[in-house]
């Protein structure tokens, strides 16, 4: 039997966590959560997620950083990763894409964006209804 | 991420009054993230046996500067109710309130940021949220300062921009 995708989700925020994680809760998906870089390089080493939901001004480290590190490593380089950001910053989305970030999503868009940023880059399947 | 009315990524290019950008930034963070409606209002409240919830962001490079708004516990309460998806505001642990009002005020200075950037390269520092009673931000001499002051539903809400230059560079 085939694991559901590991995502790990990388936010200073719990309410940024919680909401997207909510969002998620439809699906088949294990989540991990994160609340700074370092944290989410060390769950990285632990276990490689499936695709990455990661914020980019964070606590001792940024998401920048962790993207780079993750690009810079054979066995992370493939790993999806969703930039979140406060700000829709074109300087700061052509940095994030040229260094390997597959998509950028602004904190002021719905959750259902995000989901839809995760979906294109991760086969989720809807979780079944639960039986009565 | 909450629900919200559909997001121009069209950025600023032309030059822009300070105040107006707060303002505009202000309004649209509680629309676009908040879902909630917050309308001008012209005096400040001065019942100061209040306490108040300040978030302060930093903002660096090329424009330096600080981003504070400023809410009572009741709005800040209001707002992580929002959040979180809880009904009762009276329900939220005083750290999911310090958790909301630090990523308001973060997503906050990042449309100001998005407002400024004719002026160049600026990076966010991470949000502080500091409580009190009779809080009022001081400045070096020097400093200017834009300010929106308006309420949510009968409850004040203060944004303020800081910036050590006016007019800065390229505005």
């Amino acid at each position: 039997m085939n694991q559901p995708p590991l995502l790990l989700l990388v936010d200073d925020s719990r309410a940024t966590r919680t909401i997207i994680g909510t969002a998620l809760r439809e699906y088949d998906c294990e989540i991990r959560e994160a609340c700074n870089g370092a944290e989410a390089w060390s769950a990285v080493q632990e276990r490689i997620p499936d695709l990455i939901v990661l914020d980019i001004t964070m606590p001792i480290m940024s998401g920048v950083e962790v993207l780079a590190r993750l690009k810079s490593q054979a066995a992370t380089r493939d790993v999806p990763v969703v930039m979140l950001t406060a700000n829709a910053n074109p300087d700061e989305m052509a940095t994030v894409r040229s260094m390997g970030a597959a998509d950028y999503i602004t904190k002021l868009h719905k959750p259902a964006l995000a989901i839809e940023a995760i979906r294109n880059l991760v086969a989720l399947q809807p979780n079944a209804p639960a039986a009565c | 991420m909450m629900p919200t009315a559909p997001i121009s990524q069209e950025v600023p290019t032309k030059p822009m009054d300070l105040t107006a950008c707060v303002r505009e930034s202000t309004i649209r963070v509680f629309c676009a993230f908040l879902a909630l409606e917050v309308s001008p209002c012209l005096t400040a409240p001065t019942d100061e046996s209040q306490r108040t919830l300040v978030g302060t962001v930093g903002l660096a490079g090329d424009f330096c500067g600080v981003v504070c708004l400023h809410v009572r516990p009741k709005l800040a309460a209001q707002l992580a109710a929002v959040m979180f998806q809880i009904e009762a505001a009276d329900e939220v642990p005083p750290e999911d309130i310090k958790d909301v009002m630090g990523e308001v005020t973060n997503v906050l200075a990042g449309e100001i940021k998005r407002r400024l950037a004719c002026c160049g390269t600026i990076v966010l520092s991470v949000p502080t949220i500091i409580s009190g009673y009779s809080l009022d931000v001081s400045s070096l001499s020097g400093v200017h300062k834009a300010v929106f002051l308006c309420q949510q539903n009968g409850e004040p809400v203060l944004a303020e921009l800081y910036n050590n230059a006016h007019p800065p560079r390229n505005l």
